[in-house]
């Protein structure tokens, strides 16, 4: 059972019932675990959040057939007709249930309707009582995927339904729309051509951007980049800045997904998407001005290509008042290679001038000068060169994504650095800066397989564990395999047609 | 001074007496007292990101012994007589054999062992779940039979974190929740002042005089009953459906399905009445309004406002004994809320002057140190204050508070910024009536925090418990003697 997360919540209300509520917040109970919020284990319940959804579910029931336009979606017959009541319920259950409601089903659900107008209610507000039912169901707050064998622990292939739903909350962050329910209705969607047409179709729709935001959002990190502070001595970076950098990094994202572009050009891939504001930060001329209007534009002469020359990276992985190469080369080694270093042991000192209150001093240390003599400390040592170069080859980078030159201090900033050791470099391999970083990141495998857990942890909603090893492989594999381009649209389409996506494991 | 309209009616400047369906016997209060059994209470308060070097007090022991320190100097003569300060107890021993405070990840680990004292990570790799933990001692109380079933509402979470906050890569119940039910059922906390008011309200509105309104409440009760109905018959259905695991999860639904409907239908209405006046939601602020939970003090939220919303409602709960055991976090651990609203203050161990500009966000605060992580746990200590002297001032019989009935347990899971789990900051308040004693800062040979919590629940709290959480040393629990009336 995974419980709708807020967002899913939202929009799936808005989807099926064409609301304009969005009756989940930030102080509705959520979960994140893995780096994201739509992990089934973590997302319980308990009675104020219940609560939350039995009153959120009378405000929807009664707004959508109180307003002729949401009514209309719903009813199609008129209610005093007894035939109405049952095929209006039987649609909307559909559609909120995501699969048909069966015969018992349907009775419990009318039997509210008959009981409200036995109080004297009219046929409105009784189909408003009985859609406040569903809404308030485990069955619509869930996705329930059913264990035909409650006590076998063996994979079985979903039902056609509930691989409809798996797809359309991976892809939609929502249910499944009438035209997904269809092949679902008859079978076919356990076809594999079918399926593919199905995510071609799901990928073109503009509901696919909700992959953007909730995946590339939180994997990315691209949804904090608008509240990620810097200290005022990095005036450049506004709030309508910090807004477009977070754009830019859904942009490029997206570009990804929308073009049959090799994946492993991500950290190399020379555009940026600009409006009048990031024009300012990166120094790029064009005729653009203020917040919100994005060009795609290649531009060769701002030292910045790939994804980490975006600001919004650039920022995020800094402190708000001065790059630290640890903490981007640890971003780098976690979030695109999937390597976690340990933490830190005890009593960790401070670099000398970050305590000095909120303007500092430590943006004219020369920085990589400090972390080598905290590396003198073998203690330290082992664990930091696991992921400090991959932050120092970006120092050129300041903590808001600026060129630099030099330190502010003059001190001149070297950004040659020798990689750890990887798969396609088992000695390790020396590269210099933002280029030399970018193309040895594409080519380490890790940076491949990397994206298929990610992309696995939340198309599945689950943690993903040793038992599933084999399944990445697979997908990795097929995804990987000679003669073609390896797109982020192939992988979707190769992980939905996994195993791993259309089978169920029982007991999870 | 005892309770009465206008006391209330200054909490907001606009308070209303809306009378209880149980007030109707118009019993004087003093033969309400005198009939009532003691109320005892525990309130747990937790202080985020530990607290600067400055909590600790000059002087150990009783009265003229001690003197407050600079951090806690809020809480003034007015409480310093309510008040135990507990110096050198740690949770170390949680994770630790040789019992020494290091521990990583620090603030999603320490956090969720703040009040349960057992390792998370290590009952999670037990059961084979992605979040669980022990029971928290809050939730042993509620669940035992000298408080269920007793109010209304068997305990209470709120809190005042509004942004996400950072979960330090353990699961986030760990360090948003300090209160768990169950290994694997953390109970999230309310944040949102009028939410809290709706629900504490709802649970003594059953209360209708008489007429159209009677009728219209029992229709109301009826279809709340039948939506209610059909969501339990279906989730029953479903349920046979389910693998082992889901089943949890679908116990789990119907558990919350059944204890709104045991509010929504009025099942709960049989509770013993108590006196008491309930301010009218003017000028509750709503956290939940913006599309982005604010992080900050701007034009539509204020933390003091909040603080101060809270601060009522908890006194509303007890004092007309909708719940007992509540639990209520200022901040998420590892909080990075922006005390912006706060002006940086200059400490000395003395005490501390106005110093001018806004508090950074609260966990650069901590790891800077200094004066703005000081000003932010002082800030904190005040709302705390505010809190005690609102719950000293509601006369329950003669002579005894709600504060003299109530625990206060205020304190955190992390010494300060250096994130050990030693040396931390623990005050208790309150409680005289339940036999601790006051007025002292107790100063301990290292003891783990859990030989406190051994002692609320058996000396305090009477419940007769061999152990509580756990100690990687091996060391049996053992009571804290120093805090009791009858060492």
């Amino acid at each position: 059972m995974h419980r709708l997360s807020s967002t899913e919540y939202n929009a799936t209300v808005q989807d099926v019932l064409g609301t304009k509520l969005q009756p989940a917040n930030d102080t509705w109970r959520g979960g994140e675990l893995a780096g994201f919020d739509n992990i089934a284990s973590v997302l319980g319940v308990d009675e104020a959040q219940y609560d939350r959804y039995f009153k959120a579910a009378q405000d929807l029931a009664t707004e959508v057939l109180a307003s002729d336009a949401t009514r209309a979606r719903v009813v199609s017959c008129p209610l005093s007709d007894a035939r109405c009541i049952q095929s209006t319920i039987e649609t909307t259950g559909l559609r909120l249930f995501r699969r048909p409601l069966q015969p018992a089903e349907l009775k419990t659900y009318r039997d509210v309707y008959d009981a409200a107008r036995q109080l004297g209610d009219d046929e409105t507000a009784s189909l408003t009582l009985t859609f406040q039912a569903l809404l308030s169901s485990a069955e619509f707050l869930y996705r329930v995927e059913l264990d035909p064998k409650p006590d076998a622990t063996e994979a079985h292939l979903l039902g056609s339904y509930e691989l409809a739903s798996r797809l359309s909350y991976f892809l939609w962050s929502s249910a499944p729309d009438d035209a997904l329910l269809q092949p679902a209705a008859d079978g076919s969607l356990t076809q594999p051509a079918t399926l593919s047409a199905v995510v071609d179709r799901m990928l073109d729709d503009p509901k696919a951007e909700r992959l953007v935001t909730n995946f590339a959002g939180q994997w990315l990190g691209a949804r904090e980049v608008p509240s990620h502070p810097a200290i005022p001595k990095f005036y450049q970076w506004t709030p309508p800045v910090a807004l477009a950098a977070s754009q830019e990094m859904f942009l490029y994202f997206a570009d990804f997904l929308k073009s049959d572009r090799s994946w492993l050009e991500f950290p190399t891939a020379d555009f940026n998407y600009i409006d009048g504001e990031l024009t300012y930060l990166y120094g790029i001329p064009s005729g653009l001005t203020g917040a919100g209007t994005f060009e795609r534009i290649e531009y060769h002469d701002d030292q910045r290509a790939g994804f980490f020359g975006l600001a919004g990276f650039l920022a995020l992985s800094s402190f708000d008042r001065r790059t630290s190469p640890s903490r981007r080369g640890r971003w780098i080694a976690s979030t695109l290679l999937c390597m976690e270093p340990p933490p830190p042991p005890a009593n960790v000192p401070k670099l000398p001038g970050d305590a000095q209150g909120p303007e500092g001093d430590a943006s004219t240390l020369d920085v990589r000068q400090v972390l080598e003599e905290h590396r003198q400390n073998p203690a330290c040592a082992n664990c930091h060169a696991l992921f400090d170069p991959y932050g120092l080859a970006l120092e050129q980078f300041d903590a808001i994504g600026l060129y630099r030159a030099t330190y502010d201090g003059g001190a001149p900033i070297n950004d040659t650095v020798t990689l750890p050791r990887s798969a396609s470099h088992p000695e390790g391999v020396t590269v210099q800066g933002l280029s030399g970083l970018s193309r040895a990141v594409a080519a380490d495998p890790n940076f491949a397989s990397c994206v298929v857990k990610k992309l696995l942890t939340y198309g599945l909603g689950r943690t993903i564990t040793a038992a599933d090893d084999a399944h990445l492989q697979r997908v990795q594999q097929n995804w990987l395999a000679e003669g073609q381009t390896p797109s982020l649209r192939r992988l979707i389409h190769t992980l939905t047609e996994s195993e791993a996506f259309r089978f169920r494991r029982g007991g999870t | 001074m005892s309770r009465s309209l206008s006391r209330r009616a200054l909490l907001r400047g606009a308070g209303v007496a809306l009378s209880l369906p149980w007030l109707a016997s118009l019993a004087p209060k003093s033969l309400h007292a005198q009939a009532a059994e003691v109320r005892r209470r525990f309130l747990p308060i937790y202080l985020p990101n530990g607290a600067s070097d400055l909590w600790l007090p000059a002087g150990s022991g009783s009265g003229g012994a001690w003197q407050l320190s600079s951090i806690l100097e809020p809480f003034g003569s007015s409480l310093k007589p309510k008040l135990n300060v507990v110096t050198n107890l740690e949770n170390g021993s949680v994770f630790n054999s040789d019992g020494s405070g290091y521990i990583e990840s620090s603030h999603g680990r320490l956090g969720g062992a703040w009040l349960t004292c057992v390792d998370a990570a290590a009952v999670r790799s037990q059961l084979q779940r992605d979040e669980a933990n022990g029971i928290s001692l809050d939730q042993v109380l509620a669940q035992h039979g000298s408080f269920k079933g007793k109010t209304p509402f068997d305990s209470l979470q709120l809190g005042l974190s509004t942004p996400l906050s950072n979960c330090d890569g353990q699961p986030c119940s760990s360090s948003r929740s300090v209160s768990w039910a169950s290994p694997t059922q953390p109970m999230y906390k309310l944040v949102d002042p009028l939410e809290v008011f709706n629900q504490l309200v709802g649970a003594t509105a059953h209360s209708d005089p008489s007429g159209a309104a009677a009728l219209e409440a029992q229709k109301r009760m009826k279809r709340n009953k039948s939506v209610l109905d059909a969501v339990l018959e279906n989730a029953q259905r479903t349920r046979a459906q389910l693998g082992a695991s889901d089943q949890q999860r679908m116990d789990e639904f119907l558990e919350s399905v059944r204890s709104v409907e045991r509010r929504v239908v009025g099942l709960s209405s049989s509770m013993n009445g108590v006196a008491c006046t309930i301010p009218r939601p003017y000028g509750l602020p709503s956290v939940a309004q913006s599309a982005q939970a604010p992080r900050q003090t701007g034009p539509t939220y204020d933390k003091g406002l909040h603080a101060d919303a809270m601060n009522d409602l908890i006194a509303m709960a007890f004092e007309c004994d909708l719940s007992r055991v509540i639990s209520y976090m200022l901040e998420d651990e590892r909080s990075e809320f922006t005390y912006d609203n706060v002006a940086e203050r200059a400490f000395t161990a003395q005490g501390s002057t106005p110093k001018g500009g806004g508090c950074p966000e609260y966990h650069t605060a901590q790891h800077e140190g200094g004066d703005v992580f000081a000003t932010i746990t002082w800030w904190n200590v005040g709302k705390v204050a505010d809190l005690c002297r609102k719950l000293d001032a509601i006369e329950e019989a003669p002579g005894v508070s709600v504060l003299d009935n109530c625990v206060v347990l205020f304190g955190g899971c992390m010494h300060g910024g250096d994130h050990q789990g030693d040396r931390l900051p623990v005050a208790l308040l309150g409680g005289h009536n339940l036999g601790l004693k006051n007025d002292q800062h107790v100063v301990l040979d290292k003891r783990p925090l859990r030989d406190l919590y051994f002692t609320l629940l058996n000396d305090v709290y009477g419940l007769g418990a061999n152990d509580f959480g756990q100690n990687l040393t091996g060391a049996p629990a053992t009571r804290v003697s120093e805090l009791l009336q009858q060492g």
